[in-house]
């Protein structure tokens, strides 16, 4: 990969990966089940939905019943106050994370590690029963930082620990923040990465904006209609390079990039110009020091609303050109449900895979073209394509924007 | 539009303190800045658990359906830019920055959301914490740097030091930091939850609206410990953000005993004066209440701040 410009920050290493997802609850059933087309959308059990407009979601049908123990210096959940949902993603995925990174035995002191979780959420799918029973146990764990320092306990992290939400930008921001704490020294590995539980609180509120459909979530489709909500989580570990390096860990990738931006125009609405997803495009290409021609592919927040579709494309077309009509642009929205925290870093986590993998994810159900969106798509079947380096894009409530850039195994570093 | 930051090529460590150029703050203590120094000369006379912020009245029909959190950080943030000499047009497109933090301010919104099953279309979109900060962007115009961070008084001092590396790296020319606490819905939940907090609860928004400053470096450090470990964390954090300096103004934040006797003790040591006193607990609005405080006094830095929130400590030294 060449650079024509230099780059404007340092690539941190992401060394492991971990998700918690509708449709594989670890790296290798997740990538099984996108390339194949699988779909977590279902009739919602966990909760009471029959009086809702929408009654389907992304929802995880059995969670690991067992916490996995901590790693040497954590701390399981209190009898008196047991895990979240939330929390217990977060755990099952900071395993996985641990593991592929080789750190589960060999984390640096507690003080050097640090947590960022982003969230739409937090602990929202305990409020119900906290205010039911307003015990301090119950309204701390409901608290939107909740389960992001049940993670940071269960791990044993005593360095920063943030509570990221951008709404559905999270999962991004998260690992932009995560890699500045890097960079500035106040850590050594940063465990980051996004979480939500769907809960009725979330199903009832997206249904009531009318933002759910009825249909199949067809991103970038002509026939779309909206969106379907998910759950999971998916963390990254994230390490200075020079640090991967002396422990001889070949990485997953780097995130070269980062960008969160404001819209300053809607609170539920993306801007129908975009200016804030272009910045927060642009701003992570040039910290990346990479030129549209250097992208291979990218991960789209392609929700399957209207708005958001046409939004997305306008400004990939606008921002990277030519580029934009020559490299897949993909969205697995319909795989897994809009996973809100959890879905850049689950984006992210795709995009590495793919490089590694050399194959794309396809965009399911994808069969009428829209003028407004004429990109490629990669309807339907997954493709042959080895992406090098990828643009990973997403939107969130509030005029929430956010771009990763990232780059697979040691290739763009 | 292609306004890209013209980003510093090399990241620093400790990014240079920032100047102040505005400050707005909205709390029932009275008007502004001044209502905290009026509140000085009444701290501890009250018994009350909550002092309540009066609902700004803010013009547009925009803010008809929005709660209070979100008047509260309209209203600080237009305060803050009046504070710095400048209008409002003046923060508006992809120069300016904004972080947003909180520990509460979604909490009354959520709640409404949750317990009223016949709520709309109206109400919702304020549950997403990202709404606050989302109304201050869209009055604004602000098409900048953006990360909402929820949590207390450490998560504060986080955006603080954030704010700095924005500007620093030239990220962003300004950059609002802005907090909000609304305690009135949900009184009688943190009524539940006193251990969390030191005072009466204080709710209401401050805003800094902070440009790049030459100063020297802003350091900051934050550590999670239980209460076996909370003495030596407060150790931990003040060595490394005191660094050898010693603060002309302290504003501690330390809560239970262990940690704020060894809060005090490692300051005496080091001849710092007496924390203020704390005018109650204002979460993450706390130590931007606290860097308002220290400009009006005209004391010059550098200033500590501390804040705890659940078993974090976290430290920052504002320095010259």
């Amino acid at each position: 990969v060449t650079r024509p410009i230099a780059p404007r920050v340092t690539p941190v290493a992401i060394t492991g990966a971990g998700v918690v997802t509708a449709i594989g609850q670890d790296l290798d059933s997740f990538w099984a089940g996108l390339v194949t087309g699988l779909s977590g959308i279902s009739e919602i059990e966990n909760f009471p939905v029959a009086d809702l407009r929408v009654t389907r979601g992304g929802e995880i049908k059995k969670i690991r019943r067992e916490v996995p123990l901590p790693p040497s210096g954590g701390a399981g959940a209190s009898r008196r106050v047991p895990y979240c949902r939330t929390t217990r993603f977060l755990i099952h995925a900071a395993r996985e994370a641990l593991d592929t990174a080789g750190l589960r035995h060999a984390l640096p002191e507690s003080e050097r590690i640090g947590v960022v979780v982003g969230t739409a959420l937090g602990g929202i799918d305990e409020a119900s029963r906290a205010l039911a029973a307003p015990t301090a146990g119950a309204l701390t764990g409901s608290a939107y930082d909740g389960p992001t320092r049940n993670l940071a306990r269960w791990l044993g992290a005593r360095g920063p620990v943030l509570t990221v939400t951008t709404a559905c930008a999270s999962g991004a921001t998260s690992l932009g923040l995560a890699a500045d704490l890097l960079r500035s020294g106040h850590a050594d590995v940063v465990l980051a990465g996004g979480a939500d539980a769907l809960c009725r609180f979330v199903q009832r509120g997206f249904n009531v904006l009318r933002s759910l459909t009825r249909d199949p979530v067809r991103p970038f489709d002509r026939r779309r209609t909206g969106l379907l909500l998910g759950e999971g989580a998916g963390l990254v570990v994230l390490e200075r390079a020079d640090t991967v390096a002396r422990r001889g860990h070949r990485p997953i990738g780097h995130l070269l990039g980062h960008a969160s931006t404001a819209d300053g125009a809607h609170i539920t609405a993306p801007d129908p110009q975009g200016r804030g997803l272009e910045l927060a495009v642009r701003t992570a290409l040039a910290e990346a020091g990479l030129a549209p021609d250097a992208l291979d592919m990218v991960s789209a927040h392609g929700t399957g609303t209207p708005a958001n579709d046409r939004v997305e494309s306008e400004v990939l077309k606008r921002v990277l050109g030519p580029r934009a009509y020559a490299i897949p642009v993909n969205s697995i929205k319909a795989h897994l449900g809009h996973t809100m925290g959890a879905a850049a870093t689950l984006e992210a986590i795709m995009v590495l895979l793919a490089g590694r993998h050399g194959q794309v994810p396809p965009t399911l159900n994808y069969g009428e073209a829209d003028p407004d969106c004429n990109l490629d798509y990669v309807p339907n079947a997954a493709r042959a394509w080895r992406p090098r380096v990828s643009l990973s894009t997403s939107l969130g409530f509030g005029g929430c924007n956010a771009a990763l850039v990232l780059g697979v195994g040691n290739e763009a570093a | 539009m292609s306004a890209v930051p013209a980003v510093a090529s090399s990241a620093v460590a400790d990014p240079p303190v920032p100047r102040i150029l505005g400050i707005g703050v909205v709390t029932g203590w009275g008007e502004g800045v001044q209502g905290l120094f009026d509140a000085s000369s009444h701290a501890g006379e009250h018994g009350r658990g909550l002092v309540t912020a009066p609902t700004p009245v803010l013009d547009g029909d925009r803010f008809r359906r929005a709660p209070r959190e979100c008047l509260f950080a309209v209203a600080a943030a237009k305060a803050a830019v009046a504070d710095a000499g400048l209008g409002e047009g003046d923060l508006t497109g992809p120069r300016t920055g904004i972080l947003y933090v909180s520990a509460t301010g979604y909490a009354a919104a959520n709640r409404a959301f949750l317990e009223d099953e016949k709520s709309t279309t109206l109400h919702f979109p304020y549950t997403s914490p990202s709404a606050v900060p989302g109304e201050v962007t869209i009055e604004l115009g602000i098409r900048g740097p953006y990360v909402n961070l929820m949590g207390g008084g450490p998560a504060t001092l986080q955006a603080l030091w954030w704010a700095a590396r924005w500007l620093v790296e030239a990220r962003a020319d300004r950059v609002l930091v802005i907090a909000v606490e609304a305690f009135h819905e949900v009184w009688d939940l943190f009524r539940r939850v006193r251990r969390l907090y030191a005072g009466p609860l204080i709710e209401g928004a401050a805003c800094l609206l902070l440009e790049a400053g030459g100063g020297g470096p802003l350091r900051w450090m934050s550590v999670l410990a239980g209460p076996s470990e909370a003495g030596r964390s407060v150790v931990t954090v003040l060595g490394k953000v005191l660094d050898g300096d010693t603060p002309r103004l302290v504003f501690g934040g330390a809560t239970g005993a262990s940690r704020a006797t060894a809060e005090a003790r490692l300051l005496g040591e080091r001849g710092a004066p007496p924390t203020a006193p704390r005018l109650g607990e204002a979460l993450a609005m706390g130590p931007l209440l606290a860097l308002a405080q220290a400009r009006r006094e005209g004391t010059p830095p550098p200033w500590l701040l501390t804040a705890t929130w659940r078993s974090e400590y976290a430290g920052l030294l504002w320095a010259r």
